[in-house]
C-alpha cells in the first residue's frame, strides 16, 4: 500500500518537473496532467526530462477551462491512468502543478500508512458554512451558468441576476446533498474506485456538468456517499483571499510553510527559488513543528488581507484615500487630549505633565503666529512645521497627521478658541477628542492685559464668551462624539486637581499620588472686581440662558471622559 | 445612464489624450537612436524608461540597482548630457540609448519623449519610468524582485502601482558629505520626513495630489501650494493610448490614477527614495534656475537656491531614520495592500 499523486499542471513547467521527480524519487508513482493548452513544446520537453522515471505517468490532456467541469474530467483522467497502471496504491493525493510539500515526503506517507481508511477531503456543506470568498454558494448548483466568469464576466454576472429574478432553481440528484470544499484532497483507492464505478455516475456527471465551479464540489459530494470515513480538512495548504484570489506564496514565507499543520501548500510562486531548492531537498531533516512559527505565518497572513480591506484607521496615505463613500471621513488614529484654558490657569504646564507622565504634550499647535509645539522648536511630530502658512494651507490635515505620529503614546494640545474656528468644529465632530475645558478661563487673560481701554474690553469679552458657548453648545449637544469635561474656573483654581486629575489618569491610567503638587498657578488677584466691572459695562456672563446646564453634569462628564 | 455631459466630458478627455500622443510622436522626431540593444515585441517584459542630463554620478548604482530588481532592459534619453554619462551607458549592454540636444522645456519636461518610447516599446509590457534620483521600493522588495510584484498585480488585475516621492535628506548639513559613483546613496540621505503629508483628491483627473516633506517645510513655505507634487505613478502595464501628462504624476484615461481605495482599505504601493539632497544639488540649483529648463522656469530650483546652503541642515529631531520598507508600512506611507 502507498500514495500516488495526480499533478494538474498548465504552466511553469520546468518546475511541474522537479516537482514530480521529487514525488516519484520518493517511491511514489505519479500522474501529470498537462492542460492541452499548454504548448507541445514545453509538453514533450517535460517528458523528456522525465523520461527517466518509470513511476511517472502522463494522462491524456484535456482543454481545462477554470470553473468548468473539463477540469473534473481531466481530474478523472488523472486518477484513471494512475489506477490502470499501478492498482495497489493505498490514497490518492491530488494537487497542483504550483504546490510543494511542506514537510518531508516520508512524513506524509507515515501518516497516511496510519489512517488506511480514511479520507482527507474538505467536504462542507453548501449554503451552511460560508466557505466561499467573495461569491456563489448553495447558487453554484441550483443555477445555469452558460457563461465563464473569467472570461465574460458581465455577462456572467448578469444571467445569474435574471435567474435570480425569475426563480430559477435547478433540482439536485436524489438523495445528493451538495458539499463544497478545496479541491486537493487526498482519497482511499477504495473510494475513488466506488465514485468511478458508480451506477448512476452518468447522471451525476450530467448534473455537474452544469454546476459552476464542479472540481471543487464533485469528488466532496461524491465522497460523501461512498467513503467509510471522512475527515473534513485538506491536507494542501491553499488560501484564498477576500477576492478569491490564490494566497501566493514566496521566499520570505519559508518558516511558515514548513511548520503548518498540512503536508502541501499552493500557490508557490514559479520564481520562490529558496522554496523549490529547501522543500524539494530530499536530504531535509524532519523537524517538528512549531506552533509559534505557524501562528506567525497565519497571523501575518490575516493582517495582511485586513489591511488591504479595512485600512489603519486615521491614516491618510497614496494608497488610502477615505471619501465621501467611507464611514469614517474625519478620522484620527487614536484618542487625544484638547486643553482648553488650562494655560490661562497653570503656568509651565507642559513640562509638568511630561515630568508627571512621561507623555509629551504639545502648546497650542493652532495658535495664530505659529504652532507652539515642545520648547518651542521648529519642527514637531512626524516633521510638521510649526510654520503657520504651510499648517493653515490644510488645518484638518494637520491635525490627522498630528495625532498619526504621535499614535504609540496619547497626543496632548493646548487649543484656544480664537484660535482656528475650523479646528474646533473638528474636534467637536471627532469621538476620539478627550476635552478638558476650564470655563471663563479667558478672563484671566483679558485681566492680565495692561491698562485695557474698557470699551474694546467689553467687545473682546462678549467675542469670547459667544465663542465659547457656541463650542460649550456643540460639544455638550447628545450626538456629539467628543468626550469633554467642563469644570468652571472657580472650581479649578479651588482645586487644580480637578482638572489635572483626570489628565494624569488619561495617560497613566492610575489615580494621580497623594500629594501631588500641581504645577505654579497664576494668582487671580482682583478677578472678583473684574467681573462686576464686565457686568456693570454690560457683558452678561452667566451661561444658564442658554440653555447651557453645566452644574449638575461634571460627574457624568468625567466618568464618561475616563471611560 | 451617463448623462450627455459626462459622455462628452469623457469624449473631451479622449480628445486631449490623443493631443497627447500627437505631441509624443512630434517631439519624438527629435530623439536621435543611438543604440537600440532592446528586445523584439514581449509580452510582460519589465522595462525602465527614463530621461537624463548629466547624471554620471547617480548612474552607475542606478543602473546596479535597478538591474538587481528585475529590470530587463533599459530606455534611456540622453538630454545633450557632458560629464561622460553616455559613455557609461554606452557600455551598459542591456540598454538602449536616444539622444537629443533639443529642450526640455519644449517637450514638457521630458514627458513627450517617454511618451513617445513607452509608445513605440512598452504595449503590454510592464514599464517602470522613473528618474536617476529615484529609487522604487515596495512591500518585500528586499526578497520579491519586480518579477514577483509585477505578476501579482498581474492576477490581482492591478494595472499600475503608485510611488510617492519621499524625499532623502543626510543626518547632518549639506555639503558636508561627500559621493562616491556607485555608493549607496541611501548611505548618506538616510533621513526623512515620516508624518507630515497631505493630500486632496483631484476631481479632474482622480489622482492624489500630495505635498509634503522637507521641500513643503522649508523651500516652499512661504507658498505651500507651489510645494511639488509628490504622488507618482512609475510602473504601469503599458497599452498603447495611454499618457502621461505631467511627469509620472498622473495618466490618461484617468481611470488608471485611481490607485487608492476610498471606502477605508488599503491598495498596494511603494516608494520612490528621492536622492536629490546629494551634495550636488547646491550646484545644480544654480545651473538649472539660470537654465530654466525645469518646471515653472525651474522656479522649484530657484527656491533651493534661495533657501539651500552647503551648511543648511534638513534633518531635526523628528527626523525618521531609514531602515527598509517594513517601517515605511509602519509609517504609513507605503502599503502591502493585500499582497501577504
Amino acid at each position: 500500500m502507498s500514495v500516488g499523486f495526480s499533478i494538474l499542471a498548465h504552466r511553469d513547467l520546468p518546475r511541474v518537473a522537479a516537482l514530480a521527480a521529487t514525488l516519484s524519487g520518493a517511491g511514489c508513482p505519479v500522474v501529470l496532467h498537462v492542460d492541452a493548452a499548454a504548448p507541445q513544446a514545453e509538453f514533450d520537453r517535460l517528458r523528456a526530462t522525465l523520461s527517466a522515471h518509470d513511476n511517472i505517468l502522463f494522462s491524456p490532456r484535456i482543454r481545462a477551462a477554470w470553473g468548468e467541469f473539463s477540469l473534473v474530467e481531466a481530474q478523472i483522467a488523472a486518477v484513471k491512468t494512475l489506477l490502470a497502471h499501478i492498482p495497489d496504491l493505498g490514497h490518492i493525493c491530488q494537487l497542483s502543478g504550483d504546490s510543494l510539500p511542506t514537510r518531508p515526503l516520508a512524513e506524509f506517507v507515515a501518516f497516511l500508512e496510519k489512517n488506511p481508511e480514511t479520507d482527507f477531503i474538505e467536504s462542507v456543506t453548501a449554503g451552511a458554512a460560508h466557505w466561499i470568498k467573495g461569491g456563489l454558494e448553495h447558487e453554484r448548483f441550483t443555477l445555469y451558468f452558460p457563461f465563464n466568469w473569467k472570461k465574460n464576466r458581465r455577462l456572467f454576472d448578469m444571467s445569474v441576476a435574471l435567474q435570480r429574478r425569475f426563480g430559477v432553481k435547478r433540482k439536485l440528484p436524489e438523495g445528493m446533498v451538495a458539499h463544497i470544499g478545496s479541491q486537493w484532497w487526498v482519497l482511499s483507492v477504495a473510494t475513488l474506485r466506488a465514485i468511478l464505478n458508480d451506477a448512476r455516475r452518468a447522471e451525476y456527471d450530467a448534473f455537474f456538468k452544469r454546476c459552476w465551479i464542479p472540481d471543487e464540489s464533485y469528488f466532496q459530494t461524491l465522497a460523501r456517499q461512498h467513503s467509510q470515513k471522512i475527515e473534513s480538512r485538506a491536507l494542501c495548504y491553499a488560501r484564498f483571499d477576500y477576492e478569491g484570489k490564490p494566497v501566493v506564496l514566496y521566499d520570505d514565507h519559508l518558516a511558515g510553510l514548513q511548520n503548518l499543520d498540512s503536508y502541501f501548500a499552493r500557490k508557490i510562486w514559479a520564481g520562490a527559488d529558496a522554496l523549490y531548492t529547501h522543500l524539494l531537498d530530499k536530504s531535509r531533516p524532519a523537524l517538528p513543528r512549531q506552533p509559534a512559527q505557524r501562528e506567525a505565518f497565519l497571523r501575518h497572513i490575516g493582517q495582511v488581507e485586513r489591511r488591504r480591506l479595512e485600512g489603519r484607521r486615521g491614516l491618510m496615505m497614496q494608497a488610502r484615500h477615505v471619501g465621501a463613500r467611507a464611514r469614517f471621513t474625519r478620522e484620527t488614529a487614536v484618542p487625544y487630549l484638547v486643553l482648553q484654558g488650562l494655560d490661562s490657569v497653570f503656568e509651565e504646564l507642559q513640562p509638568w505633565i511630561l515630568h508627571h507622565t512621561g507623555q509629551r504634550a504639545m502648546g497650542r499647535i493652532y495658535h495664530p503666529k505659529g504652532a507652539l509645539f515642545e520648547n518651542d522648536q521648529p519642527v514637531g511630530p512626524g516633521g510638521l512645521t510649526a510654520l503657520s502658512v504651510v499648517r493653515d494651507y490644510r488645518p484638518a490635515e494637520f491635525l490627522r497627521n498630528f495625532v498619526w505620529a504621535q499614535r504609540n503614546g496619547l497626543p496632548i494640545f493646548a487649543h484656544d478658541l480664537c484660535d482656528n474656528n475650523k479646528v474646533a468644529r473638528i474636534i467637536e465632530a471627532d469621538p476620539n477628542a478627550r476635552i478638558l475645558h476650564v470655563r471663563s478661563a479667558w478672563l484671566l487673560d483679558m485681566m492680565r492685559q495692561p491698562n485695557p481701554d474698557p470699551v474694546a474690553l467689553r467687545d473682546q469679552a462678549a467675542a469670547a464668551l459667544a465663542r465659547e458657548k457656541q463650542h460649550l453648545a456643540n460639544v455638550l449637544r447628545e450626538s456629539s462624539p467628543a468626550r469633554a469635561l467642563i469644570l468652571p474656573l472657580g472650581h479649578v483654581l479651588a482645586n487644580p486637581m480637578n482638572i489635572l486629575g483626570p489628565i494624569v489618569h488619561l495617560v497613566t491610567h492610575q489615580d494621580p499620588p497623594e500629594g501631588l503638587q500641581p504645577p505654579q498657578m497664576c494668582t487671580p488677584k482682583g478677578l472678583g472686581q473684574f467681573i462686576t466691572d464686565l457686568k456693570n459695562a454690560g457683558v452678561n456672563l452667566t451661561y444658564s440662558d442658554d440653555g447651557l446646564d453645566l452644574r449638575s453634569d461634571a460627574k457624568r462628564q468625567k466618568a464618561r471622559l475616563l471611560a | 445612464m451617463p448623462s450627455p455631459t459626462s459622455i462628452w466630458r469623457a469624449y473631451r478627455q479622449r480628445l486631449v489624450r490623443k493631443a497627447w500622443q500627437v505631441r509624443a510622436a512630434w517631439h519624438g522626431r527629435k530623439l536621435v537612436r543611438t543604440h537600440l540593444r532592446a528586445p523584439r515585441r514581449q509580452k510582460g517584459a519589465i522595462y525602465l524608461f527614463c530621461v537624463l542630463r548629466n547624471e554620471a554620478e547617480r548612474l552607475p548604482y542606478f543602473v546596479e540597482y535597478y538591474r538587481n530588481l528585475g529590470v530587463e532592459h533599459f530606455f534611456f534619453v540622453d538630454n545633450g548630457s557632458t560629464d561622460g554619462s553616455a559613455a557609461f551607458l554606452e557600455a551598459q549592454e542591456d540598454a538602449s540609448i536616444w539622444h537629443t540636444d533639443a529642450s526640455y522645456r519644449d517637450a514638457h519636461f521630458g514627458v513627450d519623449w517617454l511618451n513617445h518610447l513607452l509608445a513605440r516599446f512598452g504595449h503590454d509590457n510592464w514599464c517602470l519610468t522613473v528618474d536617476c534620483d529615484e529609487l522604487l521600493v515596495y512591500p518585500h522588495h528586499t526578497t520579491r524582485g519586480l518579477r514577483a510584484l509585477t505578476e501579482w498585480l498581474d492576477l490581482s488585475h492591478l494595472r499600475a502601482l503608485p510611488a510617492m516621492l519621499v524625499d532623502m535628506y543626510p543626518e547632518g548639513p549639506l555639503g558636508q558629505a561627500s559621493y562616491q559613483p556607485g555608493q549607496d546613496p541611501l548611505s548618506l540621505l538616510n533621513r526623512y520626513d515620516h508624518s507630515n503629508y497631505v493630500y486632496h483628491r483631484d476631481n479632474q483627473h482622480r489622482h492624489l495630489w500630495i505635498q509634503g516633506g522637507p521641500r513643503l517645510r522649508l523651500n516652499f513655505a512661504n507658498n505651500p501650494r507651489l510645494a511639488p507634487a509628490l504622488n507618482k505613478i512609475p510602473l504601469v502595464r503599458w497599452r498603447w493610448g495611454c499618457v502621461y501628462i505631467s511627469s509620472t504624476h498622473l495618466m490618461l484615461p484617468r481611470a488608471m490614477n485611481v490607485t487608492y481605495d476610498e471606502r477605508g482599505g488599503e491598495m498596494i504601493s511603494g516608494a520612490l527614495l528621492h536622492t536629490k539632497f546629494l551634495p550636488d544639488i547646491l550646484d545644480r540649483a544654480v545651473e538649472e534656475s539660470d537654465r530654466l529648463e525645469h518646471y515653472e522656469s525651474g522656479r522649484e530650483y530657484a527656491a533651493y537656491g534661495q533657501t539651500l546652503a552647503a551648511d543648511t541642515v534638513l534633518a531635526t529631531p523628528e527626523s525618521r531614520q531609514y531602515k527598509g520598507w517594513a517601517q515605511l508600512e509602519d509609517d504609513g506611507l507605503i502599503s502591502s495592500g493585500g499582497w501577504a
